[in-house]
C-alpha cells in the first residue's frame, strides 16, 4: 500500500511537471500581448490615413498590445508643422508619415531600420516590395529607414461606352481622321478632350467635359504632377548634371502650352481642383478621361458612389510617340512611406508596429479599402485573389498599376524638393490662368529654383542630384533635347 | 514704507509694484517676440537648412523691396482687394447705419442679426461661401441660373478678375456689420439738437446728411476705415480657404506671402523681414490717411 502511494505521488508529481513545462514552453504558451499597456503616437496627414490605421487597430492591440494614437496634421500644412518640430531637435511622435520625395529633409530625424531587423529579428518582407518602391522610396544615405505605405503613381482611367458609342466613333472619325480610342499619346489625349467637351457624350442632354485634371498649386503641387507626365515623356529631366534646371527646355515649354492651349476642354473650378474632384466627376460620369492616382480605380469600383462600376478602362498614362516608339512617363505621385522618429523613446516597440502595418497581410487591409485611399505597394498586394475579385475589373485595374511601374518616373528626391514642386507648381498654374505665358512662367520657375539651390548649398544640392540622375539613369530616364521637337 | 536702496517712497512704488504682473506678460508675449523676430529679420535663419545663422544685414529687406517679384505681386493684389473691399464696407455699413439709426423699435435685435457674419470665424465663412460659390450644385450658380443670368458651371475662381470679386463679396459680407455697428454708435453720438435746428430753419433731409452728419461722423468713419485697413492688409484665412491665393497668384496677399515663405520654405528670418515690410507700409498708410484728416480740419477750422 505504502508502495501505491509513493508510485502514485511520483506519478502525479511527474505529471504536474510536464503540465507545467508543456505551458510555459514558448511555442506553448497562451497568446502574450509583449507590449501591453503601450502607447504609439503617430502623425498622419489626413483623417484618411488615420482611418486606414484603424483597420489594423484591433489586430496589433491583438497580437502586440499597443494601442495607436494618430495625430493628423492637415496635409497643406503638414511638412512645416512636423519639419519644425524635427529641425527644432524632437518630436512628440514615434511613428511618422512623410512623403518619400521629401525624403532628404526628413531622413536625418528617422532611426534607421536594420540595426532593430537585426536586434529584434524584424521581417520586413523586402522582397516582396515593388522594385521601382524599393529603389527609390526607402533609403536615406544609404541606410534603410522607412517603409512604404501607399504606392502612389498616376495611371489613365477612360469611361468604356464614351469610347464605344458608335455615334461618338463615327463623329470623331469625321473630325480627326483616325478612329476613337483610349489614347495612347498627348495628341490622342488632346483630341479626345477637345473632342468630348461641351456636349452629352454619353446620349443625354447634359454638358459633360473633355477631360479631368487637379491644376490647384497647393500640397506638392497638383499642377506640376500634371505637367511633368508630359514633360519627361518630351525628353524633359529636372537638372543636368551641374545643377543647371531643365524645365525651361523645349520640353517643358511644349509642355505647358499644351496644357495652356486645352485649358477649355477641362471642368469649370480645375484650377483649384485637388485630387478628389475630377475622380468624383469620373466615377459619376461627367468626364470620360482622367490619369490620376491609383486609388481612383477603388471609387471607380464602389457601386455606391459610381455609376461606370464595370464600364471602366485602365491603362499607361499616354506618352509622346518618339521615331514611332510610345515613351511614358507616368509619376511617383510622390507616396507616404512610415518610419521611427529618431526621437522617439518607445523605439523597439514603434518598430514592432511598423513591421507589423506593413506585413503583406495588414497592408493588403489598408490598400484594398477604397476609403484609405492608400494604394498597393507591395507584389503580393497586386498578385491578392481577394484584390483582384474587390470589384469588376479589379484585375484589369492591378495589372494597369503592374504594367506603368517600368516607366515610373520619380519626383527630385534631393533636399527642398518640396520647395522646388511647389515654386514650379505655381509658375504652372500662373500660366494656366493666363497671367504669364508659358515661358516667361517657366524663366520664373528657373529663376526660383536656382534661388533655392543657391540657398541650399549648390554644392550640396549638386551631390544629391547626382545620386539620383544615377537612379534615374537606371530606371531609363535621361535628358533628349530633341525629341520635344519630334514628339508625335 | 520706503525702499531705501531706491529712494523710492511707497507712492513711487506702489503703482510700479501693481503693475508689474502685466508689464512682464506684455514684455513677455508682445515685445520679446516683437524684439526678436526683428533681430531675426536681419539673419538668415532658414529652418530648412539648420538651426544655425548669421547676421547678413538689410539683405532680407532689399530682396523684399527689390527683387521679390512675388511678393511685390502679392501687394498689388491686396491693394485690388482691399480698396473695393473697404469703399464697399464704407458705403453698406453707412447705409445700413442711417437706415438703423431710424428705427426706434426692435433696434437691438436687428443690429444683433445684422452682426452675425461678422461673428463667424473668416475661416468658417470662406468654407461656407466655397460651397456656395460651387460649381453645379453651389447657391449661387444655381440661383442664378433660376434668375436667368449664369450658368450652373459658372467658375467663380477661373479667372482672376472674376476671383478678385469673389473674395471681395465674402469679405464686403463678413465685415460690413462691423463698419455699421462703429458708424451706428458715431450717428447715435449726434446731437439731435442739431437736426432738429436745422430741420427748423428748413434744411432739406439731403442737407442734413451733408452738412451735419457726414462732417460729425467723419471722424469716426476715419477710425472705422483704419481698423479696417489694418485687419484687410492681414486677410489670410479667407484666402487660404476660398482660393489658396489663386488663380495662379492672382489673390495672393502679403499675409499669405508671408505665410508661404515662414511656414512652407522656412526662411525665417525673410518671413520676419516680410511682417516688417508689412508692418511698416501699414504704419506708413496710417500715418498719411490721419495727415490727411489733420490738414483738413486745419483748412475747415480756418
Amino acid at each position: 500500500m505504502r508502495r501505491f502511494w509513493s508510485a502514485t505521488s511520483v506519478a502525479l508529481l511527474l505529471g504536474g511537471l510536464v503540465t507545467l513545462g508543456w505551458l510555459t514552453w514558448p511555442d506553448r504558451a497562451p497568446a502574450a500581448r509583449p507590449y501591453e499597456g503601450q502607447t504609439i503616437r503617430a502623425v498622419v496627414n489626413a483623417e484618411f490615413v488615420k482611418y486606414s490605421l484603424t483597420l489594423i487597430e484591433q489586430d496589433l492591440y491583438d497580437k502586440l498590445g499597443v494601442k495607436l494614437e494618430t495625430e493628423v496634421i492637415p496635409a497643406d500644412a503638414f511638412v512645416a508643422k512636423t519639419l519644425l518640430e524635427f529641425n527644432s531637435g524632437g518630436s512628440p511622435w514615434d511613428l511618422v508619415m512623410f512623403g518619400p520625395s521629401n525624403m532628404p529633409d526628413y531622413g536625418r530625424h528617422f532611426e534607421p531600420l536594420e540595426p532593430w531587423i537585426e536586434k529584434l529579428k524584424l521581417d520586413f518582407a523586402m522582397d516582396d516590395i515593388v522594385p521601382v518602391f524599393a529603389k527609390v522610396m526607402l533609403r536615406y544615405q544609404g541606410k534603410l529607414v522607412s517603409m512604404p505605405y501607399d504606392g502612389d503613381i498616376h495611371i489613365m482611367y477612360w469611361n468604356k461606352p464614351a469610347f464605344e458609342r458608335a455615334e461618338n466613333k463615327a463623329k470623331f472619325k469625321a473630325k480627326y481622321k483616325y478612329d476613337l480610342q483610349p489614347p495612347k499619346t498627348w495628341k490622342q489625349w488632346d483630341d479626345a478632350a477637345e473632342f468630348f467637351h461641351g456636349w452629352g457624350w454619353d446620349g443625354s442632354q447634359a454638358k459633360l467635359f473633355g477631360a479631368g485634371a487637379s491644376y490647384k498649386p497647393s500640397g506638392s503641387g497638383y499642377s506640376y504632377h500634371w505637367w511633368r507626365s508630359r514633360f519627361f515623356s518630351y525628353g524633359g529631366n529636372y537638372f543636368d548634371a551641374n545643377m543647371k534646371p531643365l524645365i525651361n527646355t523645349p520640353a517643358g515649354l511644349r509642355a505647358l502650352e499644351e496644357m495652356v492651349k486645352t485649358m477649355p476642354y477641362y471642368p469649370p473650378g480645375v484650377l483649384l481642383f485637388e485630387s478628389e474632384e475630377p475622380k468624383t466627376m469620373l466615377v459619376k460620369g461627367e468626364v470620360p478621361l482622367l490619369y490620376s492616382w491609383t486609388s481612383t480605380g477603388k471609387r471607380v469600383g464602389n457601386p455606391a458612389e459610381s455609376v461606370i462600376v464595370g464600364k471602366a478602362g485602365f491603362g499607361l498614362v499616354p506618352g509622346a510617340d518618339i521615331d514611332g516608339k510610345i515613351v511614358n512617363r507616368p509619376a511617383i505621385t510622390p507616396g507616404r512611406g512610415m518610419a521611427v522618429s529618431k526621437y522617439s523613446k518607445k523605439k523597439e516597440v514603434t518598430m514592432k508596429v511598423l513591421e507589423f502595418i506593413s506585413n503583406p497581410d495588414q497592408s493588403l487591409k489598408i490598400v484594398m479599402d477604397a476609403k484609405t485611399i492608400m494604394d498597393p505597394w507591395r507584389v503580393s498586394h497586386l498578385r491578392s485573389e481577394k484584390f483582384r475579385k474587390l470589384f469588376p475589373d479589379a484585375d484589369k485595374y492591378l495589372d494597369a498599376i503592374q504594367q506603368s511601374f517600368p516607366y515610373l518616373v520619380p519626383d527630385p528626391v534631393i533636399p527642398a524638393a518640396d520647395e522646388y514642386q511647389r515654386k514650379l507648381s505655381f509658375e504652372i498654374t500662373e500660366a494656366l490662368a493666363k497671367r504669364k505665358a508659358p515661358k516667361d512662367a517657366l524663366e520664373s520657375a528657373v529663376k526660383e529654383w536656382d534661388k533655392i539651390t543657391e540657398r541650399r548649398g549648390p554644392d550640396k544640392q549638386k551631390a544629391a542630384w547626382g545620386e539620383k540622375l544615377a537612379e534615374m539613369k537606371q530606371l531609363g530616364i535621361e535628358y533628349h533635347a530633341d525629341w520635344a521637337a519630334k514628339a508625335k | 514704507m520706503r525702499i531705501p536702496a531706491l529712494g523710492l517712497k511707497r507712492k513711487q512704488w506702489e503703482p510700479l509694484a501693481f503693475a508689474s504682473p502685466s508689464m512682464a506678460l506684455i514684455a513677455f508675449v508682445i515685445v520679446f517676440p516683437l524684439a526678436y523676430s526683428f533681430y531675426l529679420s536681419f539673419q538668415n535663419f532658414d529652418l530648412s537648412v539648420g538651426p544655425e545663422y548669421e547676421f547678413v544685414g538689410a539683405k532680407n529687406y532689399t530682396e523684399a523691396l527689390f527683387r521679390d517679384q512675388r511678393f511685390m505681386g502679392s501687394v498689388w493684389n491686396t491693394a485690388l482687394l482691399i480698396a473695393p473691399s473697404l469703399l464697399l464696407e464704407l458705403l453698406l455699413g453707412l447705409g445700413i447705419a442711417l437706415l438703423l439709426s431710424r428705427v426706434l423699435r426692435g433696434r437691438p435685435i436687428i443690429t444683433a442679426l445684422l452682426v452675425i457674419p461678422s461673428m463667424v470665424s473668416p475661416v468658417m465663412a470662406a468654407m461656407a461661401w466655397r460651397m456656395m460659390y460651387g460649381v453645379k450644385y453651389g447657391a449661387i450658380n444655381n440661383l442664378g441660373r433660376q434668375l436667368g443670368i449664369i450658368d450652373v458651371y459658372f467658375d467663380w475662381f477661373s479667372s482672376p478678375l472674376v476671383s478678385i470679386i469673389a473674395v471681395v463679396l465674402v469679405e464686403v459680407w463678413h465685415n460690413t456689420p462691423f463698419m455699421m455697428l462703429v458708424l451706428l454708435a458715431g450717428l447715435q453720438s449726434i446731437p439731435t439738437e442739431l437736426y432738429e435746428a436745422a430741420k427748423a430753419d428748413g434744411a432739406s433731409a439731403w442737407q442734413r446728411f451733408w452738412s451735419i452728419t457726414l462732417p460729425l461722423l467723419k471722424f469716426t468713419m476715419a477710425v472705422g476705415v483704419m481698423i479696417r485697413l489694418i485687419d484687410l492688409t492681414k486677410l489670410f484665412g479667407l484666402i487660404f480657404v476660398l482660393t489658396f491665393g489663386g488663380p495662379g497668384g492672382a489673390t495672393e496677399t502679403v499675409a499669405f506671402t508671408t505665410y508661404l515663405m515662414g511656414f512652407k520654405d522656412f526662411r525665417m528670418s525673410y518671413a520676419a523681414a516680410l511682417s516688417y515690410v508689412i508692418v511698416g507700409g501699414v504704419l506708413l498708410l496710417t500715418l498719411v490717411f490721419m495727415w490727411i484728416q489733420r490738414v483738413r480740419e486745419t483748412r475747415v477750422a480756418a
